[in-house]
């Protein structure tokens, strides 16, 4: 394992909904599905049924 | 024992925790003999202290406490996974009792949302005529193959037990009972193939599964887990991860894989498992006691365990509790490393009972870190990629 040296949201991947429409033209269902996951969720954790949508 | 945080912590460093899930245990023993199961063969043995069944007052007495918690936070919809030990040795007379009362005294407050977790064996007509009477969602437990499920998955007597639990299946998707089918849960073990694996789980075309690493720590580590920079499970993983997502067909949701996606674009985490979430599950054993999550019983005798229960405590209390509150502080409840790594955004540490070692108690990334760091490299490379293609094409 080794250390990095800075934590950071940079990390994280960037989309935009112009991505949706690549995605469902590249027939790429998986990514598709989250990344419409992504836009549809809110930010604010008293929404929690959105927070059940993938859970067994 | 390891260092317990000190009481209380301060009201700016915890973030407000809201249990959305409750996992009920409404038996405390089971008809399997697992060899790696958390509840019986690991550090803590408090099972052999509760009650059997669940009481009828006792069932009532967690329905009010999870409608007052709902109420208190206006929760729009909560989640009650029926647990054990084996939940259907409750019988169908049981389980619909134990869901009547909860419904009864719930869904005024909240939306209940109410599922079982099984080991898949005592899946009958008559046991899910009862579960689809009372809306109940079944999850089963089965880790691959005949052969590679029978390894480790078996009757005291030591005979498998995959020919019941494939029956129940099957019955369980037929047309009548499919729409109780939530999924399959399968524990990685790295002596089974994962192609062969993932296949034999796909035969039984779930809607969705999961796959759990498991359970272990640095003091007791997780079988072929050895301390060092390998990554046996992220390998195990990966190759599962690319049969899933490069597939033509559709295929069932993976959740660690979708969430680990998820994550990476930003989301927010959607349970304990993975991510940097404060503490939303809850575990109410046979007795009433309020624990956390189950598989801290495989830490230490009483990892789990709070002191409190439904009789004196309203939920809202037990999230107050040290072992809850030190889990709220998000990256700055992390160890040093955990700090300081890039993948922490995704990973949240890993999942909090995989953290512990006798002499630091959880303040320590996962013992899975080397595999979480591998494979969630591994799954950003490939949307990386892909993104990368379809906006070019673009």
């Amino acid at each position: 394992m080794t250390d990095r040296s800075a934590r950071s949201d940079e990390y994280l991947v960037d989309v935009s909904e112009s991505d949706l429409e690549s995605l469902a033209r590249d027939q790429n269902p998986v990514l598709l599905r989250a990344v419409e996951r992504v836009f549809r969720e809110t930010v604010d954790t008293r929404n929690v049924t959105t927070r059940f949508n993938s859970s067994i | 024992m390891p260092p317990t945080p000190a009481w209380p912590l301060t009201a700016t460093s915890a973030a407000a925790s809201i249990f959305t899930e409750f996992v009920v245990k409404t038996h405390s023993l089971c008809n399997l003999a697992c060899t790696y199961c958390y509840v019986y063969e690991m550090a803590d043995q408090s099972w052999r202290d509760k009650p059997v069944h669940i009481s009828a007052p006792t069932v009532r007495k967690v329905a009010e406490r999870i409608a007052e918690h709902a109420a208190t936070h206006r929760l729009p919809a909560i989640r009650v996974i029926l647990h054990g030990g084996e939940p259907l040795l409750a019988d169908a007379d049981g389980i619909a009792s134990i869901a009547t009362r909860l419904r009864d005294h719930i869904e005024p407050s909240t939306e209940l949302r109410l599922s079982v977790q099984t080991n898949g064996v005592l899946l009958t007509r008559t046991i899910l005529d009862a579960l689809a009477a009372h809306r109940i969602g079944v999850s089963v437990s089965i880790d691959g193959s005949q052969a590679d499920h029978d390894r480790y998955r078996k009757y005291r007597n030591g005979r498998g037990s995959y020919h019941a639990v494939a029956a129940g299946i099957d019955l369980l998707r037929s047309a009548e009972y499919r729409f109780l089918y939530r999924g399959l849960i399968s524990t990685v073990n790295l002596s089974n193939h994962p192609i062969r694996t993932y296949e034999a789980l796909t035969e039984f075309a779930p809607p969705r599964m999961d796959f759990l690493l498991p359970h272990g720590n640095w003091s007791e580590p997780p079988p072929g887990r050895p301390d060092d920079a390998t990554t046996p499970y992220a390998d195990w993983l990966r190759e599962v991860f690319d049969r899933w997502y490069g597939s033509d067909e559709p295929q069932p949701e993976i959740r660690l894989f979708t969430e680990i996606i998820h994550l990476l674009l930003g989301g927010a985490p959607a349970g304990e498992m993975i991510g940097l979430s404060a503490p939303t599950v809850v575990v109410v054993e046979t007795d009433g006691t309020i624990e956390q999550v189950d598989a801290l019983k495989s830490a230490y005798e009483g990892a789990a365990a709070t002191g409190m229960d439904v009789w004196r405590h309203s939920f809202d209390q037990v999230a107050d509790h040290p072992k809850f509150a030190e889990r709220k502080l998000g990256v700055d409840g992390l160890s040093a490393r955990c700090q300081r790594c890039k993948i922490v955004p995704v990973c949240g540490g890993g999942y909090y009972p995989h953290r512990y070692r006798k002499t630091e108690g959880f303040d320590n990334p996962s013992v899975y870190c080397a595999d979480l760091e591998a494979l969630i490299e591994y799954v950003r490379s490939r949307i990386v990629s892909d993104l990368s293609q379809v906006r070019s094409d673009a």
